[in-house]
């Protein structure tokens, strides 16, 4: 995650800069006409004849014809945009609505999709529904770039309460979910044949491992040397803790930060303790994490459905379970994260996209498909249910995901991340929890502003 | 470029004074004097710095549960399960970004040479005001930080596109316009300072024998600075193969990226997921700088200057 | 000399002694076809885009196209002019790639621009109004379908909705309100959604498409408030619970009555009552040189920023330093005739270029790690590599050096064909051992060749965000605070400053961005006056 994040942060830097600037459109113009004297670098090869200019040209020119393809496809009536993993599937299931209402529909991949929507909807090129994460909303929101859907208070009733929690912002719908996904313990069958009932059994059954020299640490979560808040937020919320407290409509509220509250410093307090217990450190971030557990030599971690891939890729006997809770009665709740369809407010074609969110995104049929392609709980029950009856380890996972509260999908959260990562990190390095917590705190709020 | 003879005798007389041990005697050119055998011992220690990472790289390809080890060089799970995974994702199309990374990378460097060699040749050759000025100017436009610049650009081809759709947002050649942008001013200085070496009475001679500029420049003098040529064509090669900060965003459909955006894409899909199809692409990605570098090598050492000059 | 231009043959038309008397008065014929070809295609290109431009309403840059077509036909149809002949097209492309994006840059540091002030205060507005969008409580859904009265042109006519309500009552509802229909006239599908009704025709998906425009404005007014479509098939009942009041320029909540008033100052609808925060949605506005004084102000870029400064310097300066070094020898080391497998070497070497940064920096970041890295367990240390200040540059030195030295190598290798062999020789008789000869002989000589290439390597270094983020980050964070990094650059310390807070402004970002632009011209100015390049130019 730590790795990830680093990636994401340079690129999304990039593109966020880009967000930044709306199209502008006189501004913009010696640009456009500057650049339209490509061929000048061949005209100059027109005087003096140079045979790499006129290769320059050929090429040139060939390539153009080829891969002249605009942002967005000018002839498809919905555009979609997607990641690589769900793409595939969506494809069918937008040309199946294509036929039914006879348009032509293309799903496009974005390799970046949160960044490339914003950029893209900013100057007026994105896509019509874009499929994506729902703590991207808020800053959607700010940014005027998506849609109410409107959704019925019927339809509403089909997802699980979580799910459509996390779709609003300000009490106001934002989108149609179709997945959910939140961290859970995966256990090294082979080294520990039984689920732990406590984190301190987990710990000292962990503990022995490591003294047989069998295993490298008891436990690892990803931390990092900059620390991962999303990873340790279960810790910190075992007791009632959090982030940020409510308004009155029931949405986050960015001025009450609580990172210093007691609740939550309780949490930093078994954060410390799994650090000195060895469970976690900052030499472990996600790519160690993952080599060590498909490599036998740790017995549990704490990580989200994405693992399970290269976990059985690695022959690793497994099961997956929910983060057992603390001895004195702390739960260790994990963030819980949605998949959602989005509607932009630049849509060329407001009604097909809401048409297509609010009537297919919500069957059953989709949400299965949905679920085939990303491996992820369903967010529509009944959906769920067929897959929980199915599949172990997502039954699994929506158990690790009970009573998850959906992440802060408001704005400030961007203020949040790194303070937090890096106050859990060194409170698991021997920080004191308390002193540490409120200087989190301290610069949350200042950041936020 | 192509034609570039190649005279041993040159390079052997070139080097000799820097074999150990010549003891400040004129080296007698073609009878090796000394061995070899620590510059093979020092060549393999610089192979070994700068091997060993790679190695990782190599078995973290060929380790089937996708992560990377970190301790130990050998995989648990040996396997080509990643490069089966990667040839066979659809959508991952790895071959269509590869061919995509060819072309750009091929016709931004010739035209970067073309470009960054006729500027050169200007600024060596020709006598005008503001010569001076003029590649200062160039050096220190280079050394804004290109980061924010990319922010104007994206805006300025979404832009474009609308007037242009050839070359918008999303489109091969719009970006590699944006590539030529900096192909004359990424490189003038270390081109104009190998044609500086170059002798005028070549171009002198040509010029009272009645050549033009233009003959002069094409007939002579690309010929002789075809070592600096040839380094210019490896830097720019390699510097937009492994290009991604922009190719990102700028090239947004799977179909139209560079194999740099495929594979940072392919990396941060779904966290670790696809790890090993990353790190095998990476390792394939690898090949053709390689390629290009052998295949232009005998014209980056084989330089024409020596000897044949003075 | 003799050898030289039997080759340059080789590949041209034959260069015999009779056409070299006539080239002055007679270019070949070709070479004029294909010259004035090219120009022509260039001014058809030219005229294309200008057309274009024109056809788009862009009248500036119809201007401006012209314009650099007339100067691309005056430079190259003419004869003289031959400087700009050679350095048209870089200098162009330069001008609208490099120097404009820079311009704008700078533009763009005097503005707010950022998450949250994309746009214009009219869209800031649009959108509050349309995502306060509820539905009314307790009002019914109901079933749609979008129809026109008959003979009039789906792409023009009245918008009508034809509504099934919960109890099944059917309706047509206009600008007008809504009007009871006969059940008899009109055919639902099972599900009761009028398929269609007498006096209407109902519009295809792609009629209903086409009026997107028109359908964002319409809705029928009934007194729960208005009936507005959700896609094709479904409508609801709801009213904005925002409204603008342009009189006052406030935003008033209809359910709290809290006002909002529009500060332009900072581009916000801010409370009336200064309690709580401002509403999302802003707009961009000039803020002067806000960004800069709050760049010169901000506490924590004024407290980090000399640690900060000094370790750019050392970290810009020994990146060039080292790669060039290692560079440097290995050039050397690989300039022998006799060495066998050179080419094998050679490539080899490369290998660190030939792969993405992100591939790279990544492997060494793992290999750094303190407890599993292979640099610890091999070497026995348990060295805290990417936890520790000290450490940290050190790795991260290490590692762009591994990054670096290829490009310096490739640089080198190509540099030395330049230093002219008798130069060598003459040293080694006047009995220079080698490493004399590196030192005084080559090594200046390789220094006037890639000079300006190291200043350049300095000032890309001095900005080398890249590395940094995906190595540590910018971190290890000592002293219990996330906000500076000991191995944070000017430029990551200011985007972590720019984007870390609930709205990301580049804005400000541009303007820290500017300061360093200054400061590293301002080094590689002085760096300039040093190296015998400049004095080269003369």
């Amino acid at each position: 995650m730590k790795r990830t994040s680093g990636l994401v942060a340079l690129t999304g830097i990039a593109a966020l800069l880009l967000t930044a600037c709306g199209g502008d459109a006189e501004e913009t113009d010696t640009g456009s006409g500057d650049t339209g004297e490509v061929s000048e670098e061949t005209g100059d090869a027109a005087e003096e004849t140079g045979d790499a200019a006129e290769e320059t040209e050929e090429a040139a020119e060939g390539e153009e014809e080829e891969e002249a393809a605009p942002v967005r496809d000018q002839n498809a009536e919905l555009v979609i945009w997607a990641d690589d993993v769900r793409a595939p599937i969506l494809t069918e299931y937008a040309e199946q609505f294509g036929e039914e209402y006879g348009i032509t529909t293309q799903v496009q991949v974005a390799t970046d999709v949160r960044e490339q929507y914003k950029n893209a909807t900013n100057v007026d090129q994105g896509p019509d529904i874009v499929v994506g994460a729902h703590d991207w909303l808020g800053e959607f929101v700010q940014d005027g770039s998506v849609e109410p859907v409107q959704m019925s208070a019927e339809t509403q009733e089909q997802f699980t309460p979580e799910s459509i929690e996390a779709t609003q912002y300000n009490g106001q719908i934002y989108g149609v979910p179709y997945a959910t996904e939140n961290l859970g313990l995966i256990r090294n069958v082979d080294l520990v044949p039984d689920a732990p009932a406590t984190m301190e059994e987990m710990i000292e059954a962990g503990n022995a491992l490591v003294d047989s020299g069998d295993a490298e640490a008891p436990m690892m979560t990803p931390v990092g040397q900059q620390g991962d808040a999303y990873h340790a937020f279960p810790y910190l919320s075992a007791y009632g803790g959090g982030i940020f407290g409510t308004n009155d409509d029931g949405g986050w509220d960015p001025g009450t930060v609580i990172v210093d509250s007691d609740e939550t410093v309780q949490g930093a307090e078994k954060v410390a303790w799994l650090g000195e217990e060895g469970a976690l450190s900052k030499s472990v971030d996600s790519t160690t994490m993952e080599a060590l557990f498909t490599e036998g030599r740790v017995p549990f971690i704490v990580t989200g459905p994405w693992t399970v891939a290269n976990v059985e890729g690695a022959g690793i006997n497994y099961e997956i379970t929910p983060i057992p809770e603390f001895e004195d009665g702390g739960d260790p709740l994990p963030f819980l994260g949605v998949q959602m369809f989005y509607v932009s407010s630049q849509a060329q074609n407001a009604a097909l996209a809401q048409e297509f969110v609010n009537q297919y995104v919500p069957t059953m049929e989709m949400q299965m498909a949905l679920f085939e392609a990303g491996q992820r709980p369903p967010a529509l029950v009944e959906a769920l249910d067929q897959v929980s009856a199915e599949d172990e380890d997502i039954a699994a996972w929506a158990e690790a995901g009970e009573g998850a509260v959906p992440m802060p999908n408001i704005p400030a959260m961007n203020a949040v991340w790194g303070p937090l990562g890096q106050a859990t990190a060194d409170v698991a390095d021997g920080d004191d929890p308390a002193e540490r917590m409120s200087a989190a705190q301290e610069e949350i709020t200042a950041n936020i502003g | 470029m192509s034609s570039t003879p190649q005279d041993p005798t040159d390079t052997a007389l070139a080097d000799a004074p820097l074999e150990a041990g010549s003891g400040g005697r004129t080296p007698t050119p073609g009878k090796p004097r000394g061995s070899v055998w620590w510059r093979h011992a020092l060549a393999l220690l610089a192979l070994a710095f700068a091997l060993f990472p790679i190695v990782f790289i190599v078995s973290s390809a060929f380790n089937n549960a996708g992560t990377l080890s970190t301790s130990s060089l050998l995989p648990s799970n040996i396997g080509v399960e990643n490069f089966n995974d990667l040839f066979s994702d659809s959508a991952r199309p790895y071959w269509t970004w590869f061919r995509n990374s060819l072309i750009i990378c091929g016709v931004a460097t010739v035209a970067t040479l073309f470009l960054g060699a006729s500027a050169a040749y200007a600024f060596s050759r020709l006598r005008w005001t503001g010569r001076r000025g003029g590649l200062l100017f160039i050096l220190l436009v280079q050394m804004f930080p290109a980061l924010l610049a990319f922010v104007a650009l994206f805006i300025t081809f979404a832009n474009v596109g609308n007037v242009l759709p050839a070359i918008g947002l999303n489109t091969l050649a719009g970006l590699l316009l944006v590539y030529l942008g900096g192909a004359m001013g990424s490189n003038i200085w270390l081109l104009k300072g190998y044609f500086d070496t170059v002798p005028r009475e070549l171009d002198e001679a040509a010029k009272i024998d009645g050549s033009s500029h233009a003959r002069i420049f094409f007939t002579i003098t690309l010929r002789l600075v075809t070592p600096i040529l040839a380094t210019v064509a490896i830097l720019a090669f390699v510097g937009l193969w492994g290009e991604f900060l922009l190719a990102s965003i700028f090239l947004t459909s799977a179909d139209n990226q560079t194999l740099a955006v495929g594979l940072y894409a392919t990396r941060q899909a779904d966290q670790n997921r696809y790890f090993g199809q990353f790190v095998a692409g990476a390792l394939i990605a690898s090949i053709p700088v390689v390629l290009v570098y052998l295949a232009l090598q005998k014209q980056l050492v084989g330089g024409l200057t020596q000897g044949s000059v003075k | 000399m003799s050898q030289t231009r039997s080759d340059s043959d080789a590949t041209l038309e034959s260069f015999n002694p009779d056409e070299k008397l006539e080239f002055r008065q007679g270019t070949p014929l070709w070479v004029l076809v294909v010259k004035w070809a090219l120009i022509a295609l260039v001014m058809a290109t030219a005229l294309y885009i200008a057309t274009r431009l024109a056809a788009e309403g862009y009248w500036l840059m119809v201007v401006l196209t012209a314009f650099v077509g007339l100067a691309i036909l005056v430079v190259y149809a003419g004869k003289g002019l031959i400087p700009l002949k050679y350095l048209l097209p870089g200098v162009l492309l330069m001008l609208a790639l490099q120097i404009w994006p820079l311009v704008y840059t700078v533009s763009i540091s005097f503005t707010n621009y950022g998450s949250g002030h994309l746009g214009t205060k009219e869209q800031a507005i649009v959108a509050v109004e349309a995502n306060s969008v509820r539905q009314v409580e307790g009002s019914a859904r109901y079933q749609l379908n979008i129809a026109v009265p008959d003979g009039q042109d789906p792409a023009t006519g009245d918008l009508t909705y034809l509504l099934t309500d919960p109890e099944g009552t059917f309706l047509a509802g206009d600008l007008d309100g809504t009007t009871e229909l006969d059940p008899e006239t009109v055919e639902t599908n099972p599900a009761g959604r009028i398929l269609s009704a007498e006096g209407y025709q109902t519009l295809s998906a792609t009629e209903v498409n086409e009026r997107s425009q028109d359908l964002a404005d319409f809705a029928v007014p009934t007194e729960e408030g208005g009936i507005k479509q959700i896609g094709l098939s479904e409508a609801f009942i709801g009213e904005p619970t925002l409204v603008y009041d342009e009189a006052s320029d406030t935003i008033t909540d209809t359910a709290s009555g809290r006002v909002f008033v529009a500060d332009d100052e900072i581009g916000n609808f801010v409370p009336e009552d200064g309690v709580g925060r401002p509403l999302a949605q802003g707009w961009r506005v000039n803020v002067g040189f806000d960004n800069y004084v709050s760049a010169l102000t901000d506490p924590t870029l004024r407290s980090g920023l000399f640690n900060t400064l000094v370790w750019n310097f050392v970290f810009a300066a020994v990146s060039v330093v080292s790669t060039f070094l290692l560079g440097m020898f290995l050039a050397l080391l690989f300039n022998d005739p006799r060495l066998r497998g050179k080419g094998l070497y050679r490539s080899l070497l490369i290998l660190p270029y030939a792969l993405p940064i992100y591939v790279t920096a990544m492997v060494w970041a793992s290999m750094f790690n303190t407890d599993f890295g292979l640099i610890n367990e091999l070497t026995g240390l348990s060295i805290n590599w990417l936890g520790d200040p000290f450490w940290a540059k050190v790795a991260i030195l290490v590692t762009n050096l591994w990054l670096g030295f290829p490009y310096m190598f490739i640089v080198c290798t190509g540099a030395l064909q330049a230093i002219p062999t008798d130069v060598k020789e003459a040293a080694a008789i006047d009995g220079a051992g080698p490493l004399r000869t590196i030192w005084s002989v080559i090594m200046p000589l390789l220094l006037v060749a890639v000079g300006p290439l190291l200043i350049a390597s300095f000032a890309f270094n001095f900005n080398n965000f890249g590395l940094i983020f995906l190595m540590t980050e910018g971190g290890p964070f000592v002293g219990g605070q996330s906000q500076i990094g000991s191995t944070d650059l000017l430029i990551t310390l200011a985007y972590r400053l720019a984007i870390g807070g609930t709205t990301p402004n580049f804005g400000f970002a541009s303007a820290v961005s500017v300061f360093i632009f200054i400061l590293v011209a301002l080094i590689s100015y002085q760096g300039f006056k040093r190296t015998a390049a400049l004095e080269d130019v003369n």
